[in-house]
């Protein structure tokens, strides 16, 4: 390798540390600032500035960084051929994102703002997941698919409502959204 | 909090007399919203007690309110808990049904409201947003909450 390439490559893993240092810290406390994602990374607050020049830009690379990674589980989710077990994929693995990053995006207007193209995104797993589904009668054929969307959004939501309050446990509350999203979008 | 004043031609120091703050303002209003939701329920009650029209009028009445007051739709998570409290009259109807065997029985009857606050809270969402005309929000709002609330078979 020429000592070019070599840099360059030590410089893309030196700015995906920061990026998944950003995303545990940012996901835990979204209020954590650049000293801290420095000094949780291990590589200094100059490395950390010189690939993001500011906390916007951070959070930035951080939130594409997180949709990309949900948009993988639920690809996963999907990827069953059974259209009950995708559909409880599908719960699962909302319920498991919105746990894990839910406070990120409900803490400010520019990640609401990128989660609300990201939930009307036409070309999101669950999205293509439903549209195929219904039209192969494999769910039910009478409502549209961006309802069926926001239908598992407002199931997912109360799920990890009913977590938070510790009304549910985490498995209990996955259990029943599942069921639930079943009965509406497969049984009808 | 000024200009709901001046719209409702009160003085400022009446609006603060009944409604310290803006929260408790706004959990009046939720309350009152469900009070009227709660006297439509009744109304669908005596007009036909069937388990799915009862639930059909509820979405007409729930896409209705929302539509009428977007503010509460705006500030859905600061009012949820009054909005959850309330409805003496839709919560005894369905755990009625649910003893009759009319609304499923093997989830939790909180599930069960919680889940059908949150749909109905989306469907309001897509109206206002204009992603979902009025009229057919109310019917396919109605079909997902009887779904929600079927009993398996």
């Amino acid at each position: 390798m020429t000592p070019g390439k070599q840099r360059r490559s030590d410089a893309e893993r030196s700015r995906r540390v920061v990026i998944e240092t950003g995303v545990e810290l940012l996901a835990g406390d979204p209020e954590a600032g650049m000293q801290e994602v420095a000094d949780a990374s291990g590589l200094g607050r100059t490395t950390v500035y010189r690939h993001f020049p500011s906390r916007e830009i951070l959070l930035e690379a951080v939130i594409e960084e997180i949709l990309d990674r949900s948009r993988r589980e639920l690809e996963a989710a999907v990827a069953d051929d059974d259209p009950e077990a995708a559909i409880r994929g599908l719960g699962a693995t909302s319920i498991g994102l919105a746990l894990r990053f839910g406070r990120l995006f409900a803490s400010r207007d520019e990640t609401s703002a990128a989660y609300e193209a990201f939930k009307h995104d036409d070309s999101s797993p669950a999205r293509r997941f439903l549209a195929t589904a219904r039209g192969r009668g494999r769910i039910r054929d009478d409502m549209p698919v961006g309802w069926m969307r926001s239908v598992i959004q407002a199931v997912t939501f109360t799920a990890v409502d009913e977590i938070g309050a510790g009304t549910l446990a985490e498995d209990a509350a996955v259990r029943l959204a599942g069921d639930t999203l079943v009965s509406i979008l497969i049984r009808g | 909090m000024a200009a709901i004043a001046e719209h409702a031609g009160l003085g400022r120091s009446t609006l603060y007399r009944h409604f310290p703050s803006r929260t408790a303002m706004l959990d009046g209003l939720a309350a009152d919203v469900v009070g009227r939701r709660d006297a439509g329920v009744e109304a669908a009650i005596a007009r036909d007690p069937d388990t799915g029209a009862v639930l059909r009028a509820l979405a007409a009445m729930n896409v209705e309110l929302g539509v009428r007051y977007p503010f509460l739709f705006a500030h859905r998570a600061a009012v949820r808990p009054a909005l959850q409290a309330g409805g003496d009259v839709l919560t005894a109807f369905l755990a009625a049904a649910r003893d009759r065997g009319d609304v499923r029985d093997d989830q939790p009857f909180r599930w069960l409201m919680a889940t059908q606050l949150a749909i109905s809270l989306a469907m309001i969402g897509e109206v206002l947003a204009g992603r979902i005309a009025g009229e057919r929000a109310t019917a396919l709002l109605g079909e997902t909450l009887i779904a929600l609330m079927a009993p398996r078979r």
